[in-house]
């Protein structure tokens, strides 16, 4: 898809800038040959040199030097100075004088189009207070330079919403018209040639110390807001995909309550960074931890309650302003002194923490609630105890509705449907992605996207949302180098690797990496695997590891009764439950041991998943019990300590639930995996001989 | 109730009765008896003749007791303990923890 260049209004544009320049060329002077040079020399310079700006665009200043030399020679000078520097800025852009005309000289129009409006204002006011004209005429020029690049917008690159930063891009334009403010007066008029060449020398040099300042210390403050929310992002696909993007919305959150607040306006965007990264010291917590449904072991928990501490330490090596870092410390800490860590109460605990909590607070319940007004109710039921009341009070239920809206794009999780094989403009293949939801088997593939000022190409063949590449392209964009991110989403993961071509052009490269995935996947039953056969031989063969539930499922033989587990008073109850089995059944066994090791699975199930259930099972040698549960179960590093090792428990226990079970059966069969644990234990029927024996347990 | 506890003092000798089972779902019924032990107790008696059940979690919560005693310098004593209930203090190594502890098994 290439973009359509050559349109009427760039047409228009183009023709503009040329008629200027020959009409500049034809009006042209030599006496003001010497002023025109220097000016023209300063401009080229700060063209190729531009100056950074908070919203990240670049603001160009050799706007500055055009406007000198129209209100100080005219407009002829001026507009030759305009082409000039137009193509001074393709070319050092592209890095070559091959220059593509139709941008080129759709720039320059631009400008003249600019230059000719100023021309205009200038004949109004020039009889006004030189700054006062000044300040008009590069206003205007401003404000027409943005309006003729908006429809470019449109009409070049098909933008679908043009003037959306439009309130921004006004407040910017106080820089360039303040600058040509002090310089123009100063340089309007010279008393002479040498003082001229002075003044314009001495303006220039400041203007240097400015853009070389600005370029480090915006770099250095997108860099910092980039890689927290890069950083968010990673560490929150580790937590859970439905979390994904909740540091980033409570930082929006953030950003519009901040105002409510009135909160001072210099220490805003700190205390929104700090939103964004709250969580932050959850990464550095193992994963499965926030994966894990059942109690969390004591070192488990210990280190979740130690998350907020270590997410100051890692914020303060990132931002390195204290105060407003010790707000993450204290984010879990509630209004009524019951949180942690160290149980603040009310206005203890710091303002920006208290702030946090409630923006943390509603996008849980954004997230849960469609309704509007059951998420005030439920934020006000909470204002006393967990939030701050003073402030929850400020809050209205338009506040809340007006909130809700600016994240209504990020709170939708999308599901994506089949994309057919496409050709683009070239009838060139273009790379086919069949993403199916339910598809498992999905063989890795690539494709091309590009980015050109603010557009992307191909995108409708993307898998995943495209905006979730506007922070890779904006990093690759601003350090101009190549920069690779991970994106993740519905179960796929993709690898995408940004190059710039230019500053406004960065071509992507998306790799389905989803089976690599798949495949440590695989890698992890393998070790599974092999546990099987570790844990077999060192128990002696009591004790089998499968890796597959269906082993386990095979050989169980006809189901006699069953019963849900749930709470601690059901352990008794399930003993109670086998023991009218046993009697009832009449089956020559040791019903004590029996009882015993199915009281040790049982417990074991309540420590550690939320609840499960017993089934008892028969085959013609032998009684099966089966228990099971739905827990997050044992992580693959405990397996071979918590089952072969005597004494080993990670929560406080004795740690010989296993030994025991081994000990007290005929056989003990163990699965585990993310979907749960299930236990199975064999009790083989005494024969006659045996029923003489001692009953010692082995 | 599947737990019933009772204490019974005399002199420097106090016999905590145990009644029932004694597992996962009982086990926090003792805590508040080994509490209320006087500071001069020098003997600590479980009489199990009544205990249904017992499994490890119950086990556990004697041995709570046990170092209680470590701690405050008394001897624990095992009465009426059944055939079963003797094979499963020996599994699961109580009356070696006994040992250690007080250096004999009374």
């Amino acid at each position: 898809m290439r973009m359509k260049h050559l349109n009427t209004y760039t047409a228009v544009l183009c023709s503009m800038g040329v008629t200027g320049f020959l009409y500049g060329l034809f009006q042209f002077d030599k006496f003001y040959t010497f002023i025109f040079a220097i000016s023209l020399f300063v401009i080229l310079i700060l063209e190729i040199l531009p100056v950074r700006l908070p919203s990240g665009d670049k603001y160009v200043s050799g706007s500055v030097g055009f406007l000198f030399l129209l209100v100080d020679g005219g407009f002829a000078y001026s507009a030759i100075a305009s082409v000039i520097a137009s193509y001074a800025y393709f070319a050092k852009g592209l890095r070559s004088w091959k220059v593509p005309l139709t941008p080129f000289l759709s720039t320059a129009g631009m400008y003249i189009g600019g230059l000719l409006s100023s021309l205009l204002i200038w004949e109004v006011t020039n009889s006004f207070p030189i700054i006062l004209s000044v300040v008009l005429v590069a206003w205007t020029f401003e404000i027409v330079n943005i309006v003729l690049l908006e429809f470019i917008h449109k009409f070049v690159f098909g933008a679908k919403k043009i003037f959306t930063k439009i309130e921004e891009q006004l407040k910017e334009t106080f820089i360039p018209v303040l600058i040509s403010a002090i310089v123009i007066p100063k340089w309007y008029n010279p008393d002479g040639y040498i003082e001229f060449l002075y003044d314009m020398l001495y303006t220039l040099f400041f203007f240097l110390l400015i853009i070389f300042f600005s370029q480090q210390f915006f770099r250095q403050l997108e860099a910092r807001k980039l890689t927290s929310k890069a950083f968010t992002n990673v560490l929150e696909s580790r937590i859970a995909l439905e979390k994904s993007g909740h540091g980033n919305r409570v930082g929006i959150i953030c950003e519009i309550l901040l105002d409510e607040w009135r909160y001072p306006k210099r220490k805003k965007q700190d205390l929104i960074q700090c939103a964004i990264v709250h969580d932050i010291g959850k990464s550095l917590l193992p994963s499965y931890i926030f994966r894990k449904r059942g109690a969390l072991t004591i070192s488990e928990e210990k280190e979740y309650n130690t998350h907020s501490e270590i997410g100051v330490e890692l914020l303060t090596a990132i931002f390195p302003k204290n105060k407003i870092t010790e707000s993450i410390l204290y984010h879990h800490e509630k209004w009524d002194g019951s949180g942690f860590p160290k149980g603040l109460k009310g206005e203890e605990i710091p303002l920006e923490a208290r702030i946090i909590a409630i923006c943390n607070e509603l996008d849980h319940l954004f997230v849960k609630y469609n309704d509007n007004e059951t998420v005030m109710e439920l934020l006000e039921e909470k204002a006393g105890t967990l939030l701050d009341p003073k402030l929850v009070g400020v809050l209205t239920i338009e506040t809340i509705t007006n909130v809700r809206e600016e994240l209504s794009d990020l709170l939708e999780i999308p599901v994506y449907e089949k994309q057919e094989q496409e050709k683009n403009v070239k009838g060139q293949k273009v790379a086919k992605l069949s993403v199916h939801y339910e598809a498992k088997s999905h063989i890795g593939e690539s494709l091309v996207i590009t980015w050109e000022n603010g557009v992307y190409y191909q995108a409708d063949v993307l898998p995943f949302r495209v905006n979730l590449l506007d922070e890779l392209v904006s990093m690759v964009k601003m350090r101009q180098s190549k920069i690779s991110e991970t994106i993740q989403e519905g179960g796929f993961y993709w690898e995408v690797h940004g190059y710039p071509m230019n500053t406004d052009k960065i071509f992507l490269f998306v790799h389905d990496m989803s089976s690599m995935i798949a495949y440590r996947e695989r890698l992890e039953t393998k070790i599974l695997e092999s546990y099987e056969n570790v844990i077999h031989t060192l128990s002696d063969g009591k004790i089998s590891f499968y890796a597959e539930k269906e082993k386990i499922e095979q050989s169980l033989g006809q189901l006699q009764d069953q019963m849900k587990i749930t709470t601690t008073a059901d352990i008794p109850k399930s003993r109670a439950f086998l023991d009218v089995y046993l009697k009832e059944s009449n089956l020559e066994l040791q019903p004590m041991k029996i009882l015993l090791a199915v009281s040790e699975a049982t417990t074991n199930l309540l420590k550690h998943a939320t609840g499960g259930e017993i089934f008892i099972y028969r085959t013609i040698e032998k009684l099966q019990i089966l228990i099971s549960d739905k827990g997050s179960g044992i992580p693959l590093h405990e397996i071979p300590k918590t089952i072969l090792v005597s004494g080993y428990s990670t929560k406080k226990s004795l740690g010989k639930g296993f030994q025991l079970m081994k000990g007290l059966s005929n056989g003990v069969h163990v699965h585990t995996s993310s979907k749960g644990t299930c236990i199975l234990l064999d009790f083989l029927y005494k024969t006659e001989e045996e029923s003489g024996k001692e009953k010692t347990i082995s | 109730m599947d737990l019933v506890v009772t204490q019974e003092k005399y002199d420097l000798t106090t016999i905590i009765k145990i009644k029932g089972i004694l597992d996962i779902s009982t086990t926090s019924l003792i805590d508040p008896h080994l509490k209320e032990l006087d500071d001069n107790v020098e003997k600590l008696v479980f009489d199990f003749s009544e205990l249904e059940f017992i499994d490890s979690t119950g086990i556990g919560s004697i041995i709570n007791a046990i170092h209680l005693s470590q701690e405050k310098g008394f001897k624990i004593k095992f009465i009426n303990v059944s055939e079963e209930t003797d094979q499963i203090f020996d599994i699961l190594g109580l009356y070696q923890i006994l040992k250690a502890v007080q250096g004999e098994v009374v």
